[in-house]
C-alpha cells in the first residue's frame, strides 16, 4: 500500500518490489523534507509561469540529482534515462556509488563533503563543478542494454551543495537536528563531435589534436574568428596558444581527459593570428 | 481502526506464513500512525526521536499480536489505512528464497530500510517503545498520505504523478546552478517570458526583460550566434555530421528544413549577456538600465544557455498546444525554451588582478635539512623530481654564497617558532643553473616530544633582480686564511661523485641539527649567537669558513672549526665539492687548491664549509679542535 501512496505513476508503482518501495519512500520524504525548508515563494506565479515550470526539465540538458552527504541519490530527475539510459526509480534511494566509476569515487567524495564556513572563511565555496564517469546503457543507436553490461559515459556535473537547516522547524521536544547538506547537481553529457544534435554554429570551430595537443585538422570556421588559417596551425601544439593565465586550468583538463575520457573547458583565451585574444 | 488493521493483518498472516507479509503490513499500520502524527506540527521533532527506534527483527508471526496491539497506542489520530491494499502488496511480494542466506540478507536490507525508513517519518514522539516494522510502515503510509494533501490525485485520470512536482523541481534547479528559465520568440528575439530567477542573476527585473528583444541585452559580438541559434536552417544548410568512425566530417546535405525548427529541436550555446552591477534594489535597476546605455559601462556574464524549441499557437500564448512547427505558418509561434546558466567556476578571474600565481613550492625538511617532502611543483622550477631530492639535505643544492646565511636561518628557524625568512639564495637546479629562490621557514615542533619534527619551507622563484645578498657575501671572502687549514684534514679526493656530496652537504644540516639537540641537551642559552659549548677562535679558517662566520653568529663558526679529524671529513669535504658544478662566487681561495686534490678545483666554498661541520658532525662536540680547513679547496 505504500507504493499506492508514493507519487508515482501507477505502472511504475505496482511493479516495485519491497526494497524499492522503501527506497523510494525514504527518498521521497527525504526530498520532502529538504524541499520544505526552503524559504516560501513569495510572489506568486502567473499561469504562465505554472506552465513553463515542467518545462525545466526539458530545457536541460542533462538531468538533475540529488545527493546526501554520504552518496545516497536522494532525488533523480525523469530525464536521466534519455541521458543514461537508466530508469529514475532504479536508481533513486541507492548510493551514488554503486553507478559511477570507481576512480570517480573519491573525488565525489570529496566533493559531498561540505564544510561549515569557519571563523576564516566567511562562506565556504558551495559550488561544485567536476567530471563523473557514470553507467550507461545506452547504446549507440538508443537502445538501453542491461546494466551489467554498461558503459561509462562522462557527464559534467555542476551544482551546489546547499544545508538543509532544520531550525526553522519546530520541535516539540526540543530535538535538534543537525544542519545536513546535500548536493544539488545537474549532469550534462558532454556531447561527443560524433553525436552533436545540436546545431553548432558559426562561431564554433571544430579542431582535432593529437594526444599532446598538436592539431590535426582544424574547421575552416576558425579563419573569421581568429584569423588563422587551417594549415597555419597544422602541428603545432594548442598550448602555444593559450593565454598564460588559462594555462592552469587548461592544463588540469587536459589531465582531466586522459583521465576520464571527455572533457570540457571553462572559458578560456586563445591568441588570434593578428594579436589580441579570443 | 487497529482492529480492522490487525484483523487484516492477522488475516494474511493466516494466509501466508511468510516473514514478508509482516513487513507488508507493517507498512500499512506505521504509515497511517505517521501519516496522522503528521498532522501534528511536530514533524521534525517525531522524526528525530524516530531515529532512536531501533529495529525490531523482521517480523515473526509471534510478533504480530503484539504489533496489532501496540497500534492503537502508535496512532494518534485516525488511520485511514485501507487494507485492501495489503492483499496487493502479498501479491507483490517475491519468490520465496530457499536459501536461509539470502532470505538473511534480504532481511537485513529490510531491516536497513525500515530503519531509515522510521528516521524520516514523524512517528510520534511519546512512544517509548520501540515501534516495529509494521507500525513504521504504516506510519510512513500515512505520511505520505498527508503529504500529497487532500487533492485526490487517483481520480484524476490525467494525473502523472511525479516524484517531485514540478515546481520543487524548478526550485532544485535554481539550487543546482544560478539559471534562469527564458523563451524567446525566434523569429525576433522578443523575449516572451522569463523566470523570477533571473533578478538574482542578472539583476535585471522580471519586468524590465519580458517584452524587450533579446539582443538588446546580449553582447553585441555574440549576437549573430544567438540569431543563427534561434533562426531556421535555411543559412547553413550543409549540416556537417561527423563520421563516428573516422571522425572525418563529412559533408551531407540533408533537407535541413524542417528539421532544425522543428519543435523539440535542441539547442545549446554560450552567449554573453548583460547584466547589471547594482543588485541593490529593483528600482535602482530599472533606472540604471534606462540611464546607462554605454556598451562600456555593461558588463557581460557568460551564460550557458540550453534549450528545445517549442512553438505555440499565438491564439493562446498560455496554451499548451505543441504541433509541428512551420515558419510559415502565422498561428504558430515558435520560440526557444531555454534555461542559462552561469559557470561561474569555468570563467577566468576578471576582477583586474592579475592572478600570477607566484611559482612557489612547499618543501619540508627534517631537522638536518634533508628533504622529507617535496612539492610536485618544485619539477618544474628545479628539474629534480620528487625522488631525487628526497633523503637529501638541502645544503647540497644552495649555492655557497648562501651557505652561511641559511645555515644561520636554519640554526634560527629550529630554535624559534616563529616563520624565518631568508634572503633570496640559490638552488641548484638539475641542469645545473641556480635559480633563485627566497624561502620562508617554520619548524613544526611536536607538542608531546617537544622536538622538532620538521621544518617546512614555502619556497617562492623570484627574478634575479636582488643580487646584492649574494654579493655582499662574496665580498666578505677576501681573506684567505689557511692557517687553520691544514691540520689532519684529509685532503678530499677527486671525487666528482655524487654520493660523496650527499652526504657531504647534508654535514651541514645534520650538524646544524646536532647543535639544536646537543644545545638542547646542554641547556645552556646561547650568547649573541654563539652555542655556548662551541665557542671557538674563528680567526683560524679558511676562506669559506670566514665568510660563514662573517655572515653568521660565533657559533655556527665555532661549530665548524670543531670538526674533528675524522676521516668522515674526506667523504664530505669531497662531496659537496662536487655537489657544485659551477660556482658563482668570485672569491679565490685558491691555496687550498694546493691542498686538496685536483678533483676538488670546482668545488664551492660552500661545500667547503660543508666539509667541516661535516667533520664536525662526525666528531662529538670536541672543544677547542681547530680544523683542517686549509686541505679545503676553495674553488671559484
Amino acid at each position: 500500500e505504500l507504493a499506492q501512496q508514493l507519487p508515482l505513476p501507477h505502472s511504475v508503482s505496482s511493479s516495485l518490489d519491497k526494497a524499492s518501495i522503501m527506497r523510494l519512500t525514504i527518498s521521497y520524504l527525504r526530498m520532502r523534507k529538504l524541499l520544505t525548508s526552503d524559504e516560501p515563494v513569495a510572489e506568486e506565479e502567473t499561469e504562465l509561469d505554472i506552465q513553463l515550470n515542467s518545462s525545466y526539465l526539458k530545457a536541460l540538458d542533462g538531468f538533475l540529482i540529488v545527493l546526501s552527504e554520504d552518496g545516497d541519490i536522494i532525488y533523480l530527475s525523469e530525464n536521466v534515462n534519455k541521458c543514461l539510459g537508466l530508469a529514475q526509480f532504479d536508481l533513486t534511494g541507492h548510493s551514488v556509488f554503486d553507478f559511477t566509476h570507481p576512480c570517480d569515487q573519491e573525488e565525489l567524495r570529496e566533493m559531498l563533503i561540505h564544510r561549515t564556513g569557519s571563523k576564516k572563511t566567511k562562506e565556504s565555496n558551495t559550488e561544485r563543478s567536476f567530471f563523473l564517469r557514470m553507467k550507461c546503457t545506452l547504446t549507440s543507436r538508443g537502445r538501453t542494454v542491461n546494466v551489467k553490461s554498461a558503459t561509462w559515459k562522462v557527464l559534467h556535473c555542476s551544482g551546489h551543495v546547499r544545508v538543509y537547516d532544520p531550525h526553522t522547524e519546530q520541535t516539540t521536544n526540543g530535538l535538534k537536528e543537525p544542519p545536513v547538506p546535500y548536493l544539488v547537481l545537474i549532469c550534462d553529457p558532454v556531447p561527443h563531435p560524433s553525436n552533436i544534435e545540436v546545431p553548432l554554429d558559426t562561431k564554433t570551430f571544430l579542431s582535432r589534436h593529437t594526444m599532446d595537443m598538436k592539431f590535426t585538422y582544424c574547421d575552416e570556421r576558425i579563419t573569421e574568428l581568429m584569423g588563422y588559417d587551417p594549415e597555419d596551425l597544422l602541428n603545432r601544439s594548442v598550448y602555444e596558444y593559450y593565454h598564460a593565465l588559462d594555462s592552469d586550468h587548461l592544463t588540469k583538463t587536459h589531465h582531466n581527459l586522459f583521465v576520464k575520457g571527455q572533457v570540457s573547458t571553462g572559458q578560456y583565451r586563445m591568441l588570434a593570428k593578428r594579436g589580441g585574444f579570443v | 481502526m487497529s482492529a480492522r488493521n490487525a484483523s487484516a493483518g492477522g488475516g494474511d498472516r493466516a494466509g501466508d506464513g511468510e516473514p514478508a507479509d509482516d513487513l507488508l503490513l507493517e507498512v500499512n499500520q506505521s504509515s497511517s500512525v505517521s501519516l496522522s502524527s503528521l498532522m501534528s506540527p511536530s514533524s521534525a521533532a517525531s522524526m528525530s526521536l524516530s531515529m532512536e527506534m531501533p529495529r525490531k527483527r523482521k517480523g515473526s508471526i509471534d510478533n504480530q499480536d503484539s504489533k496489532s496491539a501496540s497500534i492503537p497506542d502508535a496512532d494518534m489520530e485516525d488511520d485511514e489505512n485501507g487494507s485492501d491494499g495489503e492483499e496487493r502488496d502479498v501479491k507483490m511480494k517475491c519468490i520465496r528464497e530457499p536459501h536461509s542466506q539470502i532470505e538473511k540478507r534480504r532481511r537485513d536490507k529490510m531491516n536497513t530500510l525500515i530503519d531509515k525508513l522510521s528516521a524520516m517519518i514523524p512517528t510520534c514522539n511519546p512512544m517509548s517503545r520501540k515501534l516495529d516494522k509494521l507500525t513504521v510502515l504504516r506510519m510512513a503510509v500515512q505520511h505520505l498520505k498527508s503529504l500529497k494533501g487532500s487533492a485526490s490525485a487517483f481520480s484524476d485520470a490525467n494525473y502523472k504523478p511525479s516524484f517531485l512536482p514540478n515546481e520543487e523541481l524548478k526550485h532544485l534547479v535554481l539550487k543546482a546552478a544560478d539559471g534562469f528559465l527564458f523563451v524567446v520568440g525566434c523569429d525576433r528575439g522578443k523575449i516572451v517570458f522569463v523566470s523570477e530567477s533571473v533578478t538574482k542573476i542578472l539583476n535585471y527585473s522580471r519586468a524590465e526583460l519580458i517584452g524587450q528583444s533579446l539582443f538588446d541585452y546580449i553582447h553585441p559580438k555574440d549576437m549573430g550566434k544567438v540569431k543563427e541559434q534561434l533562426s531556421a536552417s535555411e543559412l547553413y544548410p550543409r549540416e556537417r555530421l561527423i563520421d563516428a568512425k573516422t571522425g572525418l566530417q563529412v559533408q551531407a546535405y540533408l533537407p535541413v528544413g524542417g528539421a532544425r525548427l522543428c519543435s523539440g529541436a535542441r539547442r545549446s550555446f554560450f552567449c554573453r549577456m548583460k547584466y547589471n552591477k547594482v543588485s541593490v534594489k529593483v528600482e535602482e535597476n530599472e533606472f540604471q538600465a534606462s540611464s546607462s546605455k554605454k556598451k562600456e559601462s555593461q558588463k557581460y556574464c557568460t551564460v550557458h544557455c540550453t534549450g528545445y524549441m517549442r512553438s505555440w499557437p499565438t491564439s493562446q500564448l498560455e496554451a499548451d498546444g505543441e504541433g509541428e512547427a512551420d515558419k510559415q505558418d502565422s498561428a504558430h509561434f515558435s520560440c526557444l525554451v531555454a534555461v542559462g546558466r552561469i559557470h561561474s567556476h569555468s570563467s577566468p578571474q576578471v576582477n583586474g588582478e592579475v592572478k600570477v600565481k607566484s611559482t612557489e613550492f612547499i618543501t619540508r625538511y627534517a631537522m638536518d635539512g634533508k628533504f622529507t617532502f617535496v612539492d610536485q611543483r618544485a619539477t618544474t622550477i628545479l628539474g629534480y623530481l620528487p625522488q631525487e631530492l628526497l633523503g637529501t639535505s638541502c645544503y647540497e643544492y644552495f649555492h655557497q654564497d648562501d651557505l652561511p646565511h641559511l645555515a644561520d636561518r636554519h640554526r634560527k628557524v629550529l630554535r624559534s617558532k616563529e616563520k624565518i625568512d631568508t634572503n633570496c639564495y640559490k638552488f641548484k637546479t638539475k641542469c645545473g643553473s641556480f635559480v633563485t629562490l627566497q624561502s620562508q621557514w617554520f619548524s613544526f615542533v611536536n607538542p608531546w616530544t617537544k622536538e622538532v619534527e620538521y621544518i617546512v619551507s614555502t619556497n617562492t622563484v623570484i627574478s634575479q633582480a636582488s643580487r646584492s645578498g649574494n654579493k655582499s657575501e662574496q665580498s666578505s671572502h677576501s681573506k684567505t686564511s689557511d692557517e687553520d687549514g691544514k691540520k689532519s684534514l684529509p685532503i678530499i679526493p677527486g671525487i666528482s661523485a655524487t654520493p660523496g656530496s650527499m652526504i657531504y652537504a647534508g654535514s651541514i644540516g645534520t650538524q646544524i641539527a646536532n647543535e639544536l639537540l646537543d644545545f638542547n641537551r646542554m641547556n645552556s642559552s646561547p650568547s649573541s649567537g654563539n652555542v655556548s659549548p662551541f665557542s671557538l677562535p674563528q680567526d683560524k679558517s679558511p676562506q669559506t669558513h670566514n665568510q660563514i662566520s662573517n655572515n653568521v653568529p660565533n657559533g655556527e663558526a665555532a661549530d665548524m672549526e670543531i670538526a674533528g679529524k675524522s676521516s668522515s671529513e674526506d667523504e664530505p669535504q669531497g662531496a659537496a665539492f662536487s655537489g657544485e658544478e659551477t660556482l658563482m662566487g668570485e672569491h679565490s681561495q685558491m691555496d687550498l687548491d694546493s691542498v686538496v686534490g685536483p678533483g676538488l678545483s670546482n668545488f664551492s666554498n660552500d661545500e667547503a664549509a660543508m666539509a667541516v661541520i661535516m667533520s664536525l658532525l662526525e666528531s662529538d662536540t670536541n672543544l677547542g679542535e681547530a680544523v683542517d680547513f686549509e686541505d679545503m679547496r676553495w674553488s671559484l
